[in-house]
């Protein structure tokens, strides 16, 4: 039997080299056919810009409908509706995507975001979340399913009245605790929102309903110079300080820990020019969130008004411990209690009480009072000290790391590399940081955003970050 | 009685070595290799006289007792076959390469001490060098496979692929904190992460890459340097795919070779012809050289140790007023954790 089957089994094998010859594909293609030559991407591939999010839902701030229009269930307990309301992982915001927007510019204020693009269309801004204080300006159709009461779920549409639509661009947003402020190239300013202190640049009327208020002032800011025009605009909680092509900042709202650095402590309602110090001075960035304010010059010296209580702002002349030392209405050049100075600075920061710089090398600086990235003890520190850079990823494997900027919320800090990585660290209010545990985080911590993160805007409960992709 | 030449070498051959595996080779086979050739080299030597055989006999005719030597028979290589087997020369291995990847490779031969299982405890960083391939992806992610997948690869550049290996490293970095049980929520996880790198001394942990590397770029070949801990073959040719599908293309891995394990370089290796017994025995004292000078069990963490133990490894003393650093809010794995409570229950029982 045996010698019969095995010439057999020869003569098969022979066979079936041959007929492999001739189609010359191996066994496992010639089942399937020949592979295909696939193109993942085509031939007009650009970077395009993505937005992720990351915060507290219950406001409608992250502008996410999926997220806020869950029914409740009855069977999760308490405690779990509470962890429904937050989103602690970064997510992909589909505003962007689904209505192919270019977005450039996000504000965050305390529970709303404002949204901004370049074009010359007649859509520029739009804007979600809480509209108690009509600081999204007035909507229309309430009735919608999309927006229900003082809350607007996903990014509407906000038309601001601008003269020629067609020829004006949106060049800066900011958003504070209740009112935001819009700067344009070529049709001045407009504000809308809380008044109550005179933050959005127009007289305070005592006994003013802002709920459902249709009002957006436009306004201009007189610069006493024709060649002068405003770039810039910073909201803290409630004052607004702008800043001019040449150096110059104005400021107005709420004044009683001398925020606006005027002189004296009483609201301004009409745009003043900030003086003291910085008269003579180009001062190209300004950083406020909470009632302390940084401000640096075009040769890299840092300035600094407003509260003063952690020694944030350096000592003055003042003896130590009296009223008047805990609080500085009139700017100055900040010098530290070893009679140090930061010099070479290129990026600046400041928070509720916590401070931040970055300097020309790429080093990070910090200062002030707070979880200020150097673990739980040290949270009160009035001289600036640098942040080691082996927190960002710096090794022997990995020698090119840099901070490009920084920049604050009210209780935390988030800090860009060179690579575009995202770390952030503080108060993790509602998930906040970005980082998967509910604990506040001493120390910086990186957040898995899956692309490179050009910019980032932090509220005080949710946080938007402008990205780039890899490919 | 004088010893043979064979003999004395054989007492000098006993250390730590390094050899170069050779690539589509099992690691054991190349082992066997290694063996048969040493005991070949052994056996054309001059080796050990087979023994004498001592009888005492009785002389019927006198009565008299006499002494008569003469070889033993059962001594002899025509009855034993030759001296030297290849068992005789034990090879035990740390880090053992799969059949596709080449490179060092670090044995012991006819040691008996714990001194390799030092050297794997020390968890030092290995090094690969990997030959990628753009365009195409096989079954087995390596080039012996059959070709799954085809794709365009025209857009990928330099600064591109370069974008992607430092997102990975710094991906790999936050796991690093997370395995070798760094808390983040005390002052001493803070100074442990501001000194930089730490290495987990737990062999079961998933691999972590500590540094990547783009050496050269030219389409659509390029080369990758990779530096690893518990890591498999599968996990670098793993690594290799995830750059293709984050540039938007298929990969596959060319090559793999190991360059060096911690301070043992690959200018220290032997390669398959140059094992002799007389270049082992050099190989054997260099590499004890660079044991004596380098601190093995530099930057390791154990997980799940107390901070007191931990600094007595390291060699340091103990902070006092420093929070335990492993007792931490979350277990990182549930299994570790229930062996801890274990060990806890057996000392209330005695």
């Amino acid at each position: 039997m045996n010698n019969i089957q095995q010439p057999l089994k020869i003569c098969l094998k022979c066979y079936e080299k041959l007929f492999l010859r001739c189609i010359n594909i191996s066994v496992e293609n010639s089942k399937k056919g020949p592979v295909p030559n696939v193109s993942f991407v085509g031939d007009r591939a650009r970077l395009y810009p993505s937005i992720y999010c990351w915060g507290y839902i219950g406001t409608g701030a992250l502008g996410v409908f999926d997220f806020v229009n869950k029914q409740p269930n009855p069977k999760h307990t308490d405690a779990s509706q509470q962890t429904r309301l937050r989103r602690s992982i970064p997510y992909r915001h589909p505003f962007s995507y689904e209505h192919q927007i270019k977005i450039n510019r996000i504000a965050c204020g305390n529970g709303f975001t404002l949204f901004s693009s370049n074009t010359l269309k007649y859509d520029k801004l739009w804007g979600c979340g809480l509209n108690t204080d009509s600081q999204l300006t007035f909507f229309k159709d309430r009735n919608h399913p999309k927006g229900f009461g003082d809350y607007v779920i996903v990014p509407k549409i906000i038309h601001l009245p601008i003269k020629h639509p067609r020829s004006t661009r949106i060049t800066q947003i900011a958003a504070g605790r209740a009112h935001s402020i819009v700067l344009t190239d070529n049709s001045g300013l407009f504000s809308f929102g809380n008044n109550s202190f005179g933050q959005c640049a127009r007289q305070i009327v005592s006994d003013e309903i802002y709920k459902n208020s249709m009002l957006i002032h436009s306004f201009n800011i007189d610069l006493n110079d024709n060649d002068d025009k405003i770039i810039d605009i910073i909201c803290g909680q409630d004052h607004t300080l702008f800043l001019s092509e040449k150096g110059r900042v104005y400021a107005c709202g709420l004044n009683t820990d001398g925020q606006l650095g005027v002189g004296h402590y009483e609201c301004v309602s009409r745009p003043e020019r900030v003086r003291g110090d910085i008269e003579n001075e180009h001062i190209v960035q300004l950083a406020s969130k909470g009632d302390s304010i940084l401000a640096l010059n075009k040769a890299g010296d840092l300035f600094g008004w407003g509260n003063n209580e952690y020694r944030q702002l350096g000592i003055s002349d003042d003896p130590v411990d009296s009223p008047k030392s805990f609080q500085c209405a009139k700017p100055r050049h900040l010098n530290f209690r070893d009679g140090s100075s930061l010099k070479n600075i290129k990026s600046i920061a400041s928070g509720g009480s916590l401070c931040s710089a970055v300097d020309q090398q790429g080093k990070l600086y910090m200062w002030g009072f707070g979880l200020l990235g150097f673990g739980p003890k040290h949270t009160t520190i009035d001289i600036p000290q640098e942040i080691p850079l082996e927190l960002f990823g710096l090794n022997e494997f990995n020698r090119d790391v840099k901070i490009d900027h920084v920049t604050c919320g009210l209780l935390s800090t988030a800090a860009i590399t060179n690579n575009g990585e995202l770390f952030m660290w503080g108060k993790n209010r509602y998930g906040s940081l970005g980082v998967e545990f509910d604990e506040d985080s001493p120390m910086p911590m990186r957040v898995f955003v899956p692309a490179r993160v050009t910019s980032v805007a932090l509220g005080p409960d949710h946080t938007f970050a402008l990205c780039k992709g890899y490919v | 009685m004088l010893r043979s030449s064979a003999e004395l070498l054989y007492d000098k051959l006993s250390g730590i070595a390094c050899l170069f595996k050779p690539a589509d080779m099992k690691t054991q086979h190349f082992f066997t290799i290694v063996q048969e050739r040493l005991a070949s080299v052994f056996n054309q030597m001059p080796y050990r006289a087979p023994m004498n055989r001592v009888d005492i006999i009785r002389d019927r005719q006198t009565g008299k007792e006499m002494v008569v030597s003469s070889i033993d028979l059962s001594d002899t290589v025509q009855a034993l076959g030759p001296r030297y087997q290849p068992e005789d020369f034990d090879i035990q291995s740390i880090f053992p390469l799969e059949p596709f990847s080449s490179g060092l490779q670090i044995v012991s031969i006819n040691d008996g001490s714990k001194r390799l299982d030092q050297i794997k405890d020390g968890q030092p960083l290995r090094c690969y060098h990997i030959q990628g391939k753009l365009g195409e992806s096989t079954n087995t992610l390596d080039a012996n496979g059959v070709i799954v997948e085809k794709s365009t690869f025209k857009h990928v550049t330099r600064s591109k692929i370069e974008r992607v290996c430092a997102l990975i490293q710094s991906s790999f970095q936050a796991s690093m904190y997370k395995m070798s049980g760094i808390s983040p929520f005390t002052q001493a996880g803070f100074e442990l992460a501001k000194a930089g790198l730490w290495k987990p001394r737990d062999h079961t942990l998933p691999p972590i890459v500590y540094g990547l590397k783009l050496l050269n770029f030219k389409a659509p070949c390029f080369d990758i340097e990779m530096y690893v801990i518990n890591e498999h073959e599968i996990h670098l040719k793993e690594v290799i795919l995830d750059i293709g599908i984050r540039l938007r293309t298929s990969t596959l891995s060319e090559s793999i070779r190991r360059s060096s394990i911690g301070p043992f370089n690959i200018h220290h290796s032997l390669v398959i012809d140059e094992i002799t017994p007389e270049n082992l025995v050099n190989n054997i004292n260099t590499i004890e050289q660079i044991i004596e000078k380098s601190n093995l069990l530099d930057k390791t963490v154990l997980v799940n140790k107390t901070h007191r133990e931990e600094t007595k490894l390291l060699g340091k003393q103990p902070d006092e007023s420093s929070v335990d650093l492993y007792t931490t809010k979350r277990p990182i794995n549930q299994e570790s954790q229930v062996y801890r409570n274990m060990n806890k229950n057996n000392d209330i029982n005695k």
